[in-house]
């Protein structure tokens, strides 16, 4: 009897830590597996199975059965695409999670509280002013203009609603989503405003900006594709010390955790992955609120689950958003941004019905 | 092998929280602090905890003053139990119990961490909840989830003899009666067995008379008294510190005092 009382709780405890790592390995086999769907998809149909043989080739294990023209597609449009997707929809998973830590609230996401809005906000001044007042600043970054000058945006908005909206310790929800509302209401209005004094080359990439397109991809995507993984790589590492600021941040620092560090760490790399990713495909929404909260739904609140398994998630997602809006409307192609939205919305509404039926109680 | 604070002065925008107060922690004692809301109670634990630099005076664990010491290293001296700590994540109980072993996480064996965690939420009295989420947790019960957080903390490593720190802010808060003796039990258990040195933030002065070794009263952010229980618990300090009228009388069946408070 005794021995069947304390061997419960160990065997429970177990079992609790080892599921998450299988979700993990699962979660990346439905990321190769979408991925290869997806290069597939399209304009010109290219089965899976042919996709596999085509690169099994190049490693001498298969013999490609394409044609050039599908060569030419899958290889030179489709591939960057999918790889930019990837590193994007892992970027703004990871970013979430890490911003919901730093902000201990599940509702943080970098494009509700203004983060993505102040690096396109950056990014757009820079495409339609640059040449006139940013000249220096243009020709001293090169092929960085974009990401950096994203990042100095996003960096801003971090640390002014990091500022604004935390009192002893605490962050005001509602000072954080209201900030959140102006910081998007400024930037929407720049935006309108740069509307009028763009050209049409510009108008068209403002569109792009403020709604997201993964078109981009290729060899000017690649900087920023370089600081995502870095950035991401880095918040990755932070998993552990943010599990202990979920308790607070005195809480955090009682425990040996030097606080003021990991926060600025965090901000950082959050406000560098999220910078980047606009720079690269604009703003794309929700994929920051989404993917973390799935991956808490799937294996509990650790981050040192719910982090990757948001980057792996966060991937997914784009991935699948990107295919839909490349061919929901062909020939043409719907901004990623909608797409996202669109299933954000709702998925944020479910969230917002929760936290009331909670409160209702 | 003591956290000392001397003549310690705290201002912050010009309200002088504490003024020239000198406390000691010794090993194996559980000190008690009372004082009226507002006193500084809640400061001076901060500055105990290094949350908070002194404006002047100095506090030091070794004879180190505290501001020099690396967290993690500062982490496995002295352990805090909050006041209110908020989760809106969910973890399980036994999840945020754990947390209190990340100092030690790397210095020794999975098993040992565990065996640390399952012994202190025995003490709290949560075994029970170990699985439940700590979000749908009652008031009480996130309280003693807490409190075992805290000692886990300081049961530190096998074979460690380094005096640790436990500091409980206000831990019988929220609690019903028996959990605030279960609470109270634990932490002067975990003082007497482990050679930890206390400090716990206490309203009820019955509770403070029968479970602390020693007492030191705030009041206006001085410390107005500090020794033995006995000898600081005097009716009449007490009634002026408080304002109100306290008396004290002997219980005769179990010959310890008992005090009394009317307006």
């Amino acid at each position: 009897m005794a021995q069947t009382l304390t061997a419960a709780p160990i065997r429970r405890q177990q079992t609790s830590l080892k599921k998450p790592y299988y979700i993990l390995g699962g979660l990346f086999l439905l990321l190769i597996l979408s991925s290869i769907i997806s290069l597939g998809i399209g304009g010109v149909a290219i089965s899976p199975l042919s996709n596999i043989e085509h690169f099994a080739a190049y490693i001498g294990l298969s013999e490609s059965k394409l044609e050039l023209h599908q060569v030419l597609v899958i290889e030179s449009i489709r591939l960057p695409r999918i790889v930019l997707g990837l590193v994007i929809g892992a970027s703004l998973g990871l970013s979430g999670a890490v911003l919901q830590s730093l902000f201990r609230n599940p509702l943080a996401d970098p494009g509700l509280i203004g983060v993505s809005s102040g690096a396109a906000l950056a990014v757009v001044s820079i495409i339609v002013l640059g040449d006139t007042f940013f000249a220096a600043f243009l020709e001293l970054t090169r092929n960085f203009a974009l990401p950096i000058a994203a990042f100095i945006g996003s960096l801003l908005t971090t640390a002014l609603i990091y500022q604004l909206s935390r009192r002893g310790g605490l962050t005001d929800v509602a000072m954080m989503v209201l900030m959140g509302i102006a910081v998007n209401a400024i930037v929407g209005s720049f935006i309108g405003l740069l509307t009028y004094l763009a050209d049409d080359t510009e108008l068209r990439s403002l569109t792009f900006w403020s709604m997201g397109s993964l078109a981009g991809a290729g060899q000017t995507a690649w900087p920023s594709i370089s600081i995502m993984i870095v950035a991401s790589l880095f918040l990755l590492k932070l998993s552990s010390p943010l599990n202990l600021f979920l308790l607070g941040e005195a809480e955090a620092h009682h425990l040996g955790i030097p606080t003021e560090r990991i926060k600025q760490q965090a901000a950082v790399a959050a406000a560098c992955a999220t910078g980047a990713a606009v720079a690269a495909a604009g703003m794309i929404g929700f994929i920051g609120l989404i993917a973390p909260h799935l991956s808490r739904l799937i294996g509990g609140a650790d981050n040192r689950f719910v982090l990757p398994a948001a980057a792996l998630i966060g991937a997914n997602l784009i991935v699948i958003a990107d295919t839909i809006a490349r061919i929901i409307v062909l020939p043409a192609e719907l901004p990623i941004g909608l797409v996202t939205s669109f299933i954000g919305g709702p998925f944020f509404f479910i969230l917002l019905f929760r936290e009331f039926k909670k409160r209702r109680m | 092998m003591t956290l000392k604070a001397t003549a310690i002065d705290i201002e912050i925008s010009s309200a002088k929280l504490l003024q020239n107060v000198s406390l000691e922690l010794t090993p194996g004692k559980l000190l008690g602090v009372l004082g009226p809301n507002g006193a500084g109670k809640s400061t001076l634990l901060k500055v105990l905890s290094g949350d908070l630099a002194p404006t002047n005076g100095t506090i030091t664990l070794d004879d180190i003053p505290l501001q020099k010491w690396a967290s993690i290293e500062l982490a496995k001296r002295r352990a805090v139990m909050p006041q209110a700590s908020q989760l809106a994540f969910p973890f399980s109980a036994r999840d945020v119990v754990s947390m209190g072993r990340w100092p030690y996480e790397k210095l020794c064996s999975p098993f040992i961490n565990r065996l640390a965690v399952e012994k202190a939420m025995n003490l709290a009295d949560i075994k029970h909840l170990a699985d439940r989420l700590y979000p749908v947790l009652s008031g009480g019960e996130k309280q003693r989830v807490q409190l075992a957080r805290a000692l886990t903390q300081s049961i530190g490593l096998t074979g460690d003899t380094e005096t640790k720190f436990l500091l409980l802010d206000e831990p019988t808060a929220g609690l019903d009666i028996a959990h605030q003796h279960a609470v109270l039990a634990a932490a002067r258990k975990q003082c007497k067995e482990r050679n930890t040195a206390g400090l716990a933030i206490l309203h009820d002065l019955n509770q403070a008379a029968q479970y602390c070794d020693s007492i030191a009263i705030i009041s206006n952010g001085t410390l107005v008294s500090n020794g033995p229980t006995l000898e600081v618990m005097e009716p009449e300090i007490l009634s002026d510190i408080f304002s109100c009228n306290i008396s004290k009388s002997i219980d005769r069946a179990s010959s310890t005092p008992v005090f009394l408070s009317s307006i």
